[in-house]
């Protein structure tokens, strides 16, 4: 077996345990590459159809080619799409103007995924994150348990021996599957390349620079780069030692880490 | 043992000298004053702390407001640690490590009680009874912030510079519906129903009602809130209604823990602050409740900052007296702080030298200091009665206090220097180093004193190697000695240490490589302590935060006041805690450095 096909395996095991042990699960997509080889992967475990909603959080502020990449497939692949927005925070209008991006993220994604997992009872979903991606995930678990208020306490999981994973999860939490923790950037890439997988071309280089990482418009910023196709993406990254995210604005781990630091009296 | 924040040893020999504080001047020539040797650095963590073990803070671990993580170079809150929720409760993680005299005293079976010393959060253990002090945050994890409600409509740009959260408000028929932001995902809807007239107004927030006159506070409004997966939280706050002519604004103070029903742990036991709050009401348990940030934000008017002092002050001395209520024998350790707050705000009244000095603030507000220590005299005199004379009475503050007149930006000094090198065109002014190349950095300053090497094997971009350490640090010090202001020609820093001279311990891996100590007037900026490195390498201060103790520390003393007579000249913060233990009858502490103090024969 080629160690694809093993990276595919272990993911389809975990999507195929989270759908066998929670009733009411969907799936986060936020249209990146990572979470759409997620959903090909759910369509390969379950011969084709995902067999429970695929959530979309939409802040209002991602890219177009990024709607029109999921409305697309959503028809194409006859997904059960749910797009969760957070409307009152938007009618009030918060929105990611400079300094309160924090106070963005929090309205439109966070709070706007709570919502949805409110409102459907949702006890399981399913996120594309891997291990490589930031510091912090290098501590994440295939199947993590989110507390009341959405705190992820890393330092109180169990441990996760072979395939004995803890799915099983209290009341009034919601658990976290994360099928693709095991993969890199570069996995992803060469199982993109190998299973023909679309993705939207933001991703791809014009005029010297590519995203490495999409989210919404205005926090995203592209990185050098003359990867115009898909191999030209993997051989960069083969040789690259710059962070994925590096793309991504800091303004929001920084934004909290400031909220507090300035509340110091001395500053 | 009274612990009072910030007195410093310059105002009380004036005011002894003219007869303001009768009682500390009664203590003076019956009993002990000295000038008080505070710690290096002379930040009141580190200070409380020291005066807590009697150990230097290699062995306590606190060595700066602000500590640093190596690998990232992120600068943090060195006052409180969350660690991780259990059942729905946030743990907190111990910031201090060593001895403590009240362990000492419960453990030889003395009954121990231990009120608002700084860095108690979490509460320790230790079998006697703790309320935890400065360094506890409010229910959102912060160190305090504010809300403003208001029907003005604030710019994004003034929204960014305020430290508080701003919800617009907007009345029709009288009436206007808010809601406040809490932890968990919590929020709390309030209804505010405006006079006509905008004399007064009625806040309701759940089942609370509460009337407040224009120009008034609440009292503690009692909140309710419901995180999102259905868990109560229980939280307390108090509301401050400031109405204009065409606006009408609410400032409501920092949600925190309710004393009644603790969210988080913020005594030992659990039941002590619930007790303390069935004798005195409900009390703010905010590690610094005065709100300083709204002061200077001029969301608080001084008036209204001074009344909320003055009612911290009021609610201190009611748990004070609750505490001596009953107390027989025994060991109580009290602090009180808000002598440190009104310090650093109304300076600049006192010292017409100040950049932000104005001579009609100073005419309005030059007395308020010597009142406040006037005010703390007369409690002292409250508890020298209360204790009588058997009974062994110490009071001590953490340092002293001075103008705060230049703001020093030492990263960009050490970026002049080629000590620390800057990215391409990097925006000078953004914190956190973003700034900074760590590939051609060899040194970093972050919080009010410390430096630290970029050291290969420690920092996670680390260049410089440990066996070249010796000879940066070298290097930096004898440049930082012969810094001096531009304006002026002044010398910026009178000392510098090696911070393996300073601390010694199990902690001393943690300390700072260089520690820096400010010439007065002088101070680290605030850019300085989060990582930032403006252009001027020196700035007038002209922030309403004239006043402060970040300096090199004999220049900042503290005091020492005891009804017994003791025979030592020199006494330092190390002392305090082994004399509490001699006071006390106990065989020394081994775990202790200090020595305790030597009696008069």
């Amino acid at each position: 077996m080629d160690y694809l096909d093993d990276l595919e395996s272990r993911s389809v095991y975990v999507i195929r345990e989270a759908y066998h042990r929670f009733k009411r699960i969907a799936m986060l997509w936020s249209v990146g590459k990572d979470s759409t080889t997620l959903l090909w992967l759910c369509r390969k475990a379950f011969l084709g159809r995902v067999p429970f909603p695929v959530v979309h959080i939409d802040t209002g502020y991602k890219f177009p080619d990024m709607y029109k990449f999921r409305d697309e497939k959503a028809r194409e692949w006859n997904l059960d799409l749910i797009v969760g927005q957070n409307k009152e925070a938007k009618s009030a209008g918060v929105g990611p103007h400079s300094g309160a991006k924090l106070d963005c993220c929090t309205a439109l994604k966070t709070e706007a995924l709570r919502q949805v997992i409110r409102e459907h009872k949702f006890e399981a979903i399913l996120l594309g994150i891997r291990r490589d991606e930031h510091g912090i995930r290098a501590k994440e678990r295939y199947f993590s348990p989110r507390d009341e208020s959405f705190q992820w306490d890393y330092t109180n999981q169990p441990a996760e021996l072979w395939d004995q994973y803890k799915s099983l999860s209290d009341d009034r939490q919601h658990v976290r599957i994360h099928p693709l923790l095991h993969m890199s950037e570069l996995d992803i890439w060469r199982y993109v390349k190998r299973e023909n997988l679309p993705f939207t071309h933001l991703y791809l280089a014009k005029n010297g620079k590519r995203y490495r990482s999409i989210g919404c418009v205005t926090c995203c910023s592209p990185v050098a780069s003359n990867a115009a196709t898909i191999d030209d993406i993997i051989e960069e990254l083969r040789t690259s030692k710059v962070s994925e995210r590096s793309g991504r604005a800091q303004d929001k781990e920084d934004a909290y880490t400031m909220q507090k630091l300035r509340a110091l009296g001395y500053m | 043992m009274l612990g009072v924040d910030g007195l410093s040893p310059v105002i009380v020999e004036r005011l002894m000298a003219c007869g303001r504080i009768p009682n500390l001047a009664r203590l003076a020539s019956a009993g002990t004053y000295r000038r008080l040797a505070t710690s290096n650095p002379s930040q009141s963590p580190v200070a409380w702390s020291t005066m807590a073990s009697g150990c230097n803070p290699g062995v306590h671990g606190v060595f700066d407001f602000i500590r640093r993580d190596p690998d990232g170079y992120m600068p943090d809150l060195g006052i409180f640690k969350p660690g991780r929720v259990v059942n729905g409760r946030q743990i907190f993680l111990p910031m201090r490590s060593g001895p403590t005299f009240w362990r000492r005293a419960a453990e030889s079976g003395i009954p121990t009680t231990v009120i608002r010393w700084p860095l108690t959060l979490p509460p320790d253990d230790f079998g006697g009874r703790m309320l935890a002090g400065m360094g506890a945050p409010d229910l959102t994890l912060n160190p305090g912030r504010y809300t403003l409600l208001t029907t003005r409509r604030i710019e994004q740009a003034e929204k960014t510079r305020l430290k508080g959260a701003v919800v617009t408000i907007d009345f029709r028929d009288g009436i206007a519906d808010a809601k406040l932001t809490g932890p968990g995902g919590s929020s709390l809807p309030i209804r505010i129903c405006v006079e006509s007239g905008k004399s007064s107004l009625t806040l309701r927030v759940g089942s609370e009602e509460s009337r407040i006159q224009a120009g008034g506070w609440s009292d503690w409004i009692r909140l309710n809130l419901r995180s999102d997966a259905g868990d109560k939280i229980s939280g307390v706050c108090r509301f401050f209604f400031k109405s204009t002519e065409s606006e009408i604004e609410i400032y409501v103070t920092p949600l925190q823990v309710n004393p009644r029903e603790p969210a988080f742990d913020i005594s030992h036991p659990e039941a002590f602050a619930r007790e303390l709050a069935k004798k005195i009401g409900i009390f703010s348990t905010l590690g610094v409740p005065e709100d300083t940030n709204a002061l200077r934000d001029g969301v608080l008017s001084p008036e209204a900052f001074l009344a909320q002092c003055d009612d911290v002050m009021r609610e201190r001395e009611r748990m004070m007296g609750a505490c001596l209520d009953g107390f027989d024998s025994g060991l109580l350790a009290f602090v009180f702080d808000t002598t440190d707050r009104i310090q650093h705000v109304f300076w600049s009244a006192l010292d017409p030298g100040h950049p932000a000095h104005n001579p009609d603030f100073a005419a309005k507000y030059g007395t308020v200091i010597d009142d406040c220590y006037c005010r703390m005299d007369s409690i002292i005199g409250g508890l020298l009665s209360s204790a009588g004379d058997s009974t062994a009475l110490l009071i001590a503050s953490d340092h002293g206090f001075g103008s705060f007149r230049r703001a020093v930006h030492l990263n960009s000094w050490l970026a002049e220097n080629g000590f620390l090198a800057l990215k391409d065109r990097a925006d000078r002014d953004r914190p956190l180093f973003r700034a900074v190349d760590w590939s051609r950095t060899l040194a970093y300053a972050v919080g009010f004193s410390s430096v630290y090497l970029n050291l290969a094997g420690r920092e996670s971009g680390g260049i410089v190697r440990p066996c070249d350490a010796a000879d940066v640090i070298g290097r930096i010090i004898s440049g930082l000695e012969s810094f001096r202001d531009s304006e002026g020609g002044g010398k910026v820093i009178l000392n510098v240490y090696r911070g393996c001279d300073l601390y010694a311990g199990p902690r001393a891996g943690e300390a700072p490589d260089i520690v820096v100590g400010y010439a007065p007037g002088y101070r680290a900026s605030s850019q300085t302590a989060i990582g930032a490195c403006p252009a001027p390498l020196i700035q007038s201060n002209i922030e309403s935060w004239p006043g402060d103790h970040l300096v090199d520390p004999p220049e900042a003393p503290g005091v020492l006041f005891s009804n017994v007579k003791f025979a030592a000249q020199s006494p330092s913060l190390i002392n305090v805690a082994p004399t509490i233990i001699r006071l006390l009858d106990l065989p020394p502490d081994p775990a202790m450095e200090g020595q305790s103090l030597e009696l008069e024969a």
